[in-house]
């Protein structure tokens, strides 16, 4: 693999199982995230035909019946919510990105890096086995309610004995949650440990990339929320196998709890997939606004009070669950408050490229699209939901659907591309083609508001969420509803079929793209540009010693536009 | 052998071997006899006719025991502030937990045994 | 002796493997504490579950207590005789904390053949034939948070007989006790709140 070199060439199937260089762990989790995404993007294209065309005959799948379209939708969500967004913005940046950038040689605990990629692979295998099941892939949402969870309903295969149940898909899909929850544990105390006590000399935690920061802020966020759901999950886990009743209100038990319990996760988890991603829309901005990041300080301590903040508004995804409508009040009014830090953070990013010398590069078109996307079209909307009343007729509709839509794909595509098109050729060595490069931009851009924008218009309209079909309800299939449907479906078809243009560019360049020429062709001050592209085994072959901020562009008294971290004036 | 193998260039991240990062202690066999005697008082608590008053000492008495292992045990007494700030971090999630799931919980009747 | 830690002079200095275990535990304590509040909850909503609690062994989980704190004890023993760097002393005292451990498991296992023979299991069929549908909830989160517990503390007694051995071979690597140790007193915690909330209230 040509990809990164090390000093002892080993052989790729030596590297994949004992190589503990977070550089290459970083690059398994980016390849196992992709591949298990394939599918999920797969899913969305073949059940969003279904729900436009619902007689088209789809290769590969026929004609889809309500209970696969249940399966596809529910898959879909889980991979891209699960191990999608997390697999890129926190394990692979944080994997590759945080010890180079602090001018390091590898995480604070190599072996234990490892052995947490071990248990996302295993996390992967597990998923996939579960289509195999006899169940064929559990259909029950991606939030896994109780009772449709635990029993057999809508199988056509019962449970009888504990090896039916064991074998099922609800179960194998709870395993591979699990899993890769305790993975992702792993890998936080990793980070975490790492941002304190393995920094470059004279980088102290305010000279430290505000994507190293985000990142470990949001490990900590989870490590924090996830508690609760792990309980819950082995919880329900015994109710499946073991005929407990936790969540079940013959014996006492309570499907709310599972509720209460997977949101109180639910919600911090939509932050910690937002973090990262505001943070690689930080490196990106800064280095082609050539223009230092407004209010380091002041990202950081809303981020922090955004933070604790999203401890306290899980209940808003339970508006018309019947919880008490004073609760109610208190959570929709949190939820509207939270808006705040990340409107600050949104503006300190604008006044970043207030009056800067800005070089519309591709990363940047991605990170500009997303910063636009995310706010207004995502952020408004989330307004609109956090208000109790609003959610009451929006709930379960297409609107909540295009909601998430709207913040979670320009978090995790836009910026991940905007990551992704900044960083390859510091870990390949190589240029990505720009003419494919702007080419899957325009398409990804202009398709996915394409599929958005309708929903939005739909589930205003009525439409609900989850459902196999609407032609047999009149008010949904008359008047202009029926093509905004298919609007919406060949944008989605479309918006798929053009990331294949980026993995046929990946691939590509990966081994016959341009070589760069410069370590450092963004011009950029942090310190993993400081180093070979793509950087040796033990990332520098002299350990940098930092002398100021890590965003010094412009500088007065530098001939350059900009000075690199471990540059004295 | 304290270093355990710094690569040339990073020894400043050792800063200090950890083997040689001792802290202040109590007296642990003190805090040992400590927490015996409040074990000894919750138990003979828990004889209490009223379980109102029973559950407040007995978990009041609970928290203090977990204190004393947590600060002196455990030395988070002498350790650096960040520690006590992930543990309050726990506990806020913790009571925001508690707090929420109260009102939809306790009062209400959700019990149900469906027919035959 | 010193009274202050070298790494309190930084808000943020610790060495890394006391962060991680400390990283650990907060987490392990928002797992346990997400059980616990469950259990609280279910507790203040039915009167019936206090019934079930007097099925509970209260020697055995009283002796198990003292069990633990006493192994907490030995454990921070083990961990003064590793800032000495006194190899055998280290080992007395590790040696007698997973003594503690299998005395408790062992009591654990005692307790649970009882219940089990009265009928109370994960799912208690026995208390749904009688109608008691709330009460089988108790026994299914009780297995549940002593389980889990249990297997917290055969994961913590493995933790500090592989440092042990570790530090015996090699005669250093001494701050592994601690962190070992710092294990060992988060399960002996967790336990100081399921006792008394299992075994006390009535």
């Amino acid at each position: 693999m040509t990809m990164s070199t090390t000093h002892e060439n080993k052989g790729f199937w030596h590297r994949f199982f004992f190589s503990l260089d977070h550089k290459d762990i970083g690059l398994q989790y980016l390849i196992t995230t992709m591949f298990i995404a394939f599918f999920a993007g797969i899913f969305a294209m073949v059940f969003r035909i279904h729900l436009a065309f619902p007689d088209y005959h789809i290769p590969l799948f026929g004609i889809i019946d309500a209970k696969e379209y249940n399966i596809l939708v529910t898959n879909h969500g889980l991979i891209m919510v699960l191990w999608l967004s997390m697999g890129i913005l926190l394990a692979t940046a944080g994997n590759y990105l945080i010890p180079t950038m602090l001018g390091t040689d590898d995480m604070a605990f190599p072996k234990l890096n490892k052995l947490s990629y071990w248990f996302f692979l295993l996390s992967v295998i597990i998923l996939i086995i579960s289509f195999f099941l006899p169940q064929k892939g559990f259909g029950g949402g991606w939030t896994l309610y109780p009772p449709l969870s635990v029993g057999d309903f809508g199988y056509n295969t019962p449970y009888k004995t504990f090896s039916d149940r064991f074998f099922s898909s609800n179960t194998f899909v709870l395993l591979a949650i699990a899993l890769e929850f305790v993975a992702l544990l792993m890998g936080g105390i990793n980070f975490m440990v790492t941002l304190f006590n393995k920094r470059a000399k004279g980088m102290g935690l305010l000279q430290v990339p505000l994507l190293v920061w985000m990142i470990v802020i949001a490990s900590i966020l989870f490590m924090f929320s996830v508690g609760p759901l792990v309980a819950g999950t082995f919880m329900l886990l015994l109710d499946i196998n073991a005929g407990t009743g936790f969540y079940d209100a013959s014996r006492g038990g309570d499907p709310l709890l599972w509720e209460h319990l997977f949101w109180f996760f639910g919600h911090p988890e939509v932050y910690v997939i937002l973090l990262p991603g505001l943070g690689i829309l930080a490196e990106v901005i800064t280095t082609n606004a050539r223009k230092t990041l407004f209010g380091y300080k002041f990202i950081l301590v809303l981020v922090l009070i955004a933070t604790v903040l999203s401890l306290m508004v899980w209940a808003h995804h339970q508006f018309v669950a019947g919880v008490d409508p004073r609760a109610a009040t208190v959570f929709g009014i949190l939820t509207i408050i939270i808006s705040l830090p990340f409107a600050g953070v949104i503006l300190s990013f604008l006044a970043t490229l207030w009056k800067s010398n800005l070089r519309l590069t591709l990363p940047m078109k991605w990170a500009m699209s997303a910063i636009v996307l995310f706010t207004i079209l995502g952020g408004f909307t989330g307004l609109h939901l956090g208000a109790a009343l609003f959610d009451m007729y929006a709930h379960d509709t297409s609107f909540v659907v295009a909601h998430f839509h709207y913040t979670l794909i320009p978090v995790v595509i836009f910026a991940g591309m905007a990551g992704f098109y900044h960083w390859f050729n510091k870990f390949s060595g190589r240029e990505l083609n720009q003419f494919l490069g702007n080419l899957h931009f325009w398409l990804t851009f202009i398709f996915f508001n394409g599929f958005g924008i309708p929903l939005f218009l739909l589930g205003l309209a009525g439409q609900p969420r989850r459902y196999a079909g609407y032609d047999h309800i009149p008010y949904l299939s008359e008047g202009y509803l029926p093509l905004l449907r298919e609007i919406a479906t060949i944008s989605a078809v479309i918006l798929v079929l053009s990331q294949f243009i980026f993995i046929f560019n990946f691939i590509w360049s990966v081994y016959k793209g341009k070589k760069v020429t410069s370590n450092n062709p963004w011009q950029s001050t942090t310190l993993e540009w400081q180093t070979s592209s793509p950087p040796p085994h033990g990332n520098f072959e002299v350990y940098p010693v930092v002398y100021h901020g890590p965003y010094e562009y412009n500088r007065p008294g530098v001939d350059k536009d900009f000075l690199p971290q471990n540059q004295k004036i | 052998m304290s270093t355990h193998g710094k690569p040339q260039g990073l020894e400043h991240e050792l800063w200090v071997p950890a083997e040689d990062d001792y802290h202040g202690h109590p007296n642990y066999l003190k805090v040992y006899i400590y927490l015996l005697i409040l074990f000894a008082i919750t138990v003979f608590a828990s004889l209490i006719p009223n379980p109102m008053i029973v559950f407040i000492v007995v978990f009041s008495i609970s928290i203090i025991k977990a204190s004393m292992v947590i600060l002196n045990f455990m030395h988070l007494k002498w350790e650096p502030n960040i520690i006590w700030y992930m543990l309050l971090l726990a506990l806020i999630a913790l009571a925001f937990l508690f707090l929420g799931l109260y009102p939809d919980t306790v009062p209400i009747e959700r019990f149900f045994v469906p027919n035959g | 002796m010193n009274t202050t830690s070298l790494s309190k002079i930084a808000w943020n200095r610790i060495p890394q493997a006391r962060f991680a275990m400390w990283t650990l535990i907060a987490g392990e304590f928002v797992i346990f504490g997400g059980l616990i509040v469950v259990y609280l909850l279910n507790r203040m909503k039915y009167p019936g579950w206090g019934e079930m609690a007097m099925h509970t062994n209260v020697v055995a989980g009283t002796i198990n207590t003292f069990v633990l704190l006493t192994s907490s004890f030995f454990v921070v023993k083990a961990h003064e005789a590793a800032v000495k760097k006194n190899v055998e002393k280290v080992k007395f005292w590790i040696w007698l904390t997973i003594l503690c451990a299998l005395i408790f498991l062992g009591i654990k296992a005692y307790e649970y053949t009882h219940e089990i023979h009265l009928g109370f299991t994960l799912s208690s069929p026995a208390l749904l034939e009688q109608g008691k549908h709330v009460e089988t909830l108790y026994w299914a989160l009780y297995y549940t948070m002593t389980g889990l517990h249990g297997l917290h503390v055969v994961g913590g007694a493995l933790a500090l007989f592989f440092v042990m051995r570790n530090v015996a071979k090699t005669k250093s690597y001494f701050h592994r006790i601690e962190a070992a140790g710092l294990y060992w007193h988060m399960v002996d915690i967790i336990w100081i709140f399921l006792f008394p909330l299992i075994y006390l209230i009535h």
